[in-house]
């Protein structure tokens, strides 16, 4: 089944479609609610919210980009909107409990994605929901600050800060690996 | 490490890592998806069976007491005859011919109660006739009732006339008199009541089956059809009320007439000159 017929079924309501959809952006979409929520209950929530807001609004679907980018665009809104209620996210009130990063972690292409994902599940959560959406997403600061209903400065500092920690994050590691 | 490469770091390993959600999640959202139809199903079920459960609670416990109801029934039969029957003088010879049948038929079928009663309104008749006289001959015969059953047809109008001191002055008397059975305790005193002032009340009792019967001039033989009748009508009436209980678990219409239990029951009596008839319906 190719997208655009899976698109078609879906807008008909069929429930093997639907079925079909959950089990191949099933687990994908889920890796995008981890990255945003540390939580696995909480990441299950916002998965169940957002197919069933897919299979609401597939109608809405333009076919300009790929069904899999606007599947996931609402799973990230879904996430931001979860953390929003959740957990304020901080944006401008996270204390300088950083110190600046150690220039010398150099970039380490054996650390697992497990190891990665435990980093950045370190992060406040503002800080993660930046530098998931402008590092990994692919988010403008522009983006971002309408999304977050933050100052693109704002969004720019909380990068800074979000990559300044986890490379301090790394070469930690990279100390530990060391010894 | 440049800020670009820490992005492309987490980018490469991280954008499209797939991790397989719970198995119950599809569950979970399929429930959430469509949750209302199955509660809205599930109430008036409720209801239902409950309203169905009640009524048939309802029943069991109207049989429960309909059960211990009939012998009490029938005592009342010839109870209301007996008031007539206090009637001094007119009665008597009425009363002649169904003392005999008692006698051919009451050990067999009559129960208990209504055989003795029966037996004592005629001793009350007989009274009026022989009654003064027996009674003194025959002090022991209200105490011992064994001595009394071999030798029935003498002794009769002896055992008979235990109840007989009814119209002895002595209050004692009376209250051995009156056998256990609580309803012939008020059928005494209200036919003392009657010897004082005479008054006629008629039971009629209008089955389905059953012609409408006039109890006040045979008094046995009532008694023992409705004794048939009873014995035959219980299974009769317990099919009929589980049929009942299943039509109305499938929402059909309830009758209780099938059951049976409608009886109606006509009361007449003359006081004067007035005649007041009251019919009551089971």
């Amino acid at each position: 089944m190719n997208e655009l017929d899976l698109v078609k079924a879906l807008q008909t309501g069929d429930a093997k479609a639907q079925r079909f959809l959950y089990e191949r952006y099933g687990g994908p979409m889920m890796g995008v609610c981890l990255r945003y929520l540390k939580n696995e209950m909480d990441a299950e929530e916002v998965l169940i919210n957002g197919f069933m807001k897919v299979y609401q609004h597939v109608d809405r679907f333009e076919q300009k980009g790929s069904f899999e980018g606007w599947v996931r665009r609402i799973m990230v809104n879904e996430a931001l909107q979860y953390l929003r209620k959740k957990e304020p996210l901080h944006l401008a009130i996270e204390k300088d409990h950083l110190h600046l990063a150690s220039e010398d972690a150099a970039p380490d292409s054996d650390m697992s994605a497990e190891e990665l994902m435990e980093m950045l599940h370190d992060l406040p959560a503002g800080y993660r929901a930046v530098f998931n959406l402008y590092a990994i997403e692919g988010y403008s600061h522009k983006e971002i600050a309408e999304m977050l209903n933050i100052s693109e400065g704002t969004s720019k500092s909380q990068l800074s800060k979000a990559r300044a920690m986890l490379q301090r994050m790394l070469a930690e590691q990279g100390i530990t690996i060391d010894i | 490490m440049s800020a670009e490469d820490l992005d492309k770091l987490f980018r490469d390993k991280l954008q499209n890592r797939p991790v397989a959600p719970a198995n119950d999640v599809w569950e979970r959202m399929q429930a959430r998806m469509n949750p209302p139809v199955v509660q809205e199903e599930k109430k008036p079920v409720m209801w239902y069976w409950s309203a169905a459960a009640a009524i048939v609670l309802l029943i069991t416990v109207s049989i429960w007491m309909l059960r211990p109801g009939q012998q009490i029934n029938q005592g009342s039969v010839p109870m209301a005859v007996q008031i007539e029957k206090a009637i001094p003088t007119q009665t008597l010879p009425e009363t002649e011919t169904p003392q005999n049948e008692v006698e051919k038929e009451g050990n067999k079928i009559i129960e208990k109660i209504p055989s003795t009663q029966a037996t004592g309104s005629q001793a009350l008749a007989s009274i009026k006739t022989e009654g003064r006289t027996a009674e003194n001959t025959t002090p022991t015969g209200p105490s011992k009732k064994s001595e009394v059953a071999p030798g029935r047809k003498q002794v009769k109008m002896r055992t008979e006339v235990a109840p007989i001191k009814l119209t002895t002055p002595e209050p004692e008397m009376l209250a051995q008199a009156t056998p256990p059975a609580s309803k012939t305790v008020t059928s005494s005193s209200s036919a003392s009541l009657g010897s004082a002032e005479p008054m006629e009340i008629i039971v009629k009792l209008d089955n389905n089956q059953a012609e409408p019967t006039k109890l006040a001039q045979a008094q046995v033989e009532p008694a023992q059809d409705k004794d048939y009748n009873n014995g035959r009508s219980t299974g009769k009436m317990m099919k009929g009320i589980f049929k009942q209980v299943k039509n109305l678990s499938q929402g059909e219409k309830v009758d209780l007439k099938e059951l049976g239990l409608k009886h109606s029951y006509a009361l007449e009596t003359t006081i004067g000159n007035k005649k007041i008839s009251k019919t009551i319906t089971l």
